[in-house]
């Protein structure tokens, strides 16, 4: 499957390998095998893997002989090691030269499914702490370009207020200040989402329906001038949509989706917004009838600066992913063909 | 003297020459100052009406010269300024600013705050009894 995380495991014994690919594939992994250590150091795409399993005792070599090559080659891959219980001292060992787990033999499944999920949580926590570092060295560079560009456009605006009267009588005049005008605005409006793109979101939690708050960004999108028609379906049934969350930041995540829903569809839009409880969780499916988002937009809908639309910054999606992660919940795209489809889980209670 | 004199603080030149130009031509004094110490040297001798000041000021900023501005005179500020952070709301209102605009606003509007907190001051009771 393209798009799987990918797992190399490296082992002597090829049914204890063909075992470990069947329960992996089942868990969604993309599985490659190697059944020695001259085997594992063929060529290959090291970048590609998320994860090593690696046999502590090779007929070629052992995890801690091997350890520092495979780091040097696959630095962002993380190393599991598998080991014997007699082993343990020298598992001991492997993690000091830099493997991040071991599991014991014979392999249960469930440890192994275990240990690549704590490390898909670390993975991803690692991730996050790294992009606030970059957004907080971010958001100052954009805190003073944003300073000295409003400065700028306060002259702009000036100089446009003068002109506007000196060429009163001049309509072909006063279509190009209106012109001047409608750019200085769109600067403006770019500068507004950079400064909310990259400054830190505090959140003003209260426990409250997520309906109402879905509902009064539906209400805001449909307000606005030149929005063109457009149904909401949110016919969620007898379930509690209580959510402790930020009701201004969430009202934009779901203002950004809805907005993006009309952009794409144009008139007609129908917009369904499906919720169910699970796990601690209020997971909402919001989806439209427009024509979905490509293999591209899927893969970038996320990124600062990514659009389709003509007039849009790029920032509205990557906003509201902060957003929902900030309140320790998810955003992603859904797998639906017709449409385009968002799915976000949302902790129900105090995180 | 029916003029209303008006101080305008900024560290840009440029702004401040379209300042004076739009509101001498509408009945306005206008004093004009590129930097902070220059603003409290006109104050000290001149009375003002309303000032319009940047916080972003070289040395000395916005905030503190309201201070001492205040302290020369009873008179409305309001600040236009290019930041955009929203503690800084909090902190013009403890200082008692009129108004606190981000930059960039339009030169009518501009007019009609500063007239307003004109008008605003002069029908405060007890204004300036002892001057």
């Amino acid at each position: 499957m393209p798009g799987s995380p990918k797992v190399l495991i490296v082992d002597d014994e090829p049914d204890a390998c063909t075992s470990l690919r069947r329960i992996l594939r089942l868990d969604g992994y993309d599985v490659d095998i190697a059944h020695s250590a001259a085997e594992m150091l063929v060529p290959r795409q090291w970048a590609d893997y998320f994860s090593i399993i690696l046999d502590r005792k090779l007929p070629d070599g052992t995890a801690e002989e091997l350890l520092p090559d495979i780091r040097t080659k696959a630095p962002h891959a993380s190393i599991i090691i598998i080991t014997g219980y007699a082993d343990m001292e020298s598992s001991i060992a492997a993690l000091r030269e830099g493997a991040d787990d071991y599991i014991i033999k014979p392999i249960n499944p469930d440890a192994l499914r275990a240990s690549l999920a704590r490390i898909a949580r670390i993975r991803k926590a690692e991730e996050r702490s790294l992009q606030a570092e970059r957004l907080a060295a971010i958001g100052e560079v954009v805190a003073s370009m944003a300073h000295e560009s409003r400065n700028l456009l306060q002259r702009i605006s000036c100089a446009v207020d003068f002109l506007e009267l000196i060429e009163v009588d001049n309509p072909e005049a006063l279509e190009e200040v209106v012109r001047i005008r409608r750019a200085q605005k769109g600067l403006e409006h770019l500068l507004e989402e950079l400064r909310e793109f990259a400054a830190p979101i505090q959140l003003d939690r209260q426990t409250q329906s997520l309906k109402t708050v879905w509902q009064d960004a539906w209400s805001g999108v449909m307000v606005m001038k030149e929005t063109p028609q457009a149904q909401l379906d949110d016919s969620v049934g007898e379930i509690n949509l209580d959510c402790h969350v930020d009701a201004f930041r969430i009202g934009q995540v779901f203002r950004n989706l809805f907005e993006n829903s009309i952009a794409a569809c144009g008139d007609g839009a129908n917009i369904q917004v499906h919720c169910e409880n699970g796990d601690g969780k209020l997971n909402v499916v919001v989806r439209d009838n427009g024509p979905g988002l490509n293999a591209d937009q899927r893969m970038n809908v996320f990124k600062p600066f990514f659009t389709t639309k003509s007039k849009g910054t790029g920032l509205g999606m990557a906003i509201a992913k902060r957003i929902v992660e900030s309140h320790g919940g998810d955003i992603c795209v859904g797998d639906s063909t017709d449409g385009a489809e968002f799915l976000i889980s949302l902790p129900i209670g105090i995180a | 003297m029916s003029d209303y004199s008006l101080l305008f603080v900024d560290d840009d030149e440029a702004l401040l020459e379209s300042f004076t130009k739009w509101f001498s031509g509408r009945g306005f004094d206008v004093t004009t100052a590129h930097h902070p110490s220059l603003a409290l040297l006109t104050s000290a001798y001149k009375k003002f009406d309303v000032a319009v000041t940047d916080i972003t000021l070289p040395e000395m900023n916005g905030i503190e010269l309201i201070d001492e501005l205040k302290k020369l005179g009873d008179f409305p500020i309001i600040v236009l300024s290019g930041d955009q952070n929203p503690k800084l709301r909090d902190v013009a209102a403890e200082h008692g600013v009129y108004r606190l605009l981000v930059k960039p606003v339009a030169m009518s509007a501009l007019e009609a705050i500063v007239r307003e907190s004109i008008e605003q001051a002069a029908a405060l009771p007890d204004k300036d009894i002892t001057n």
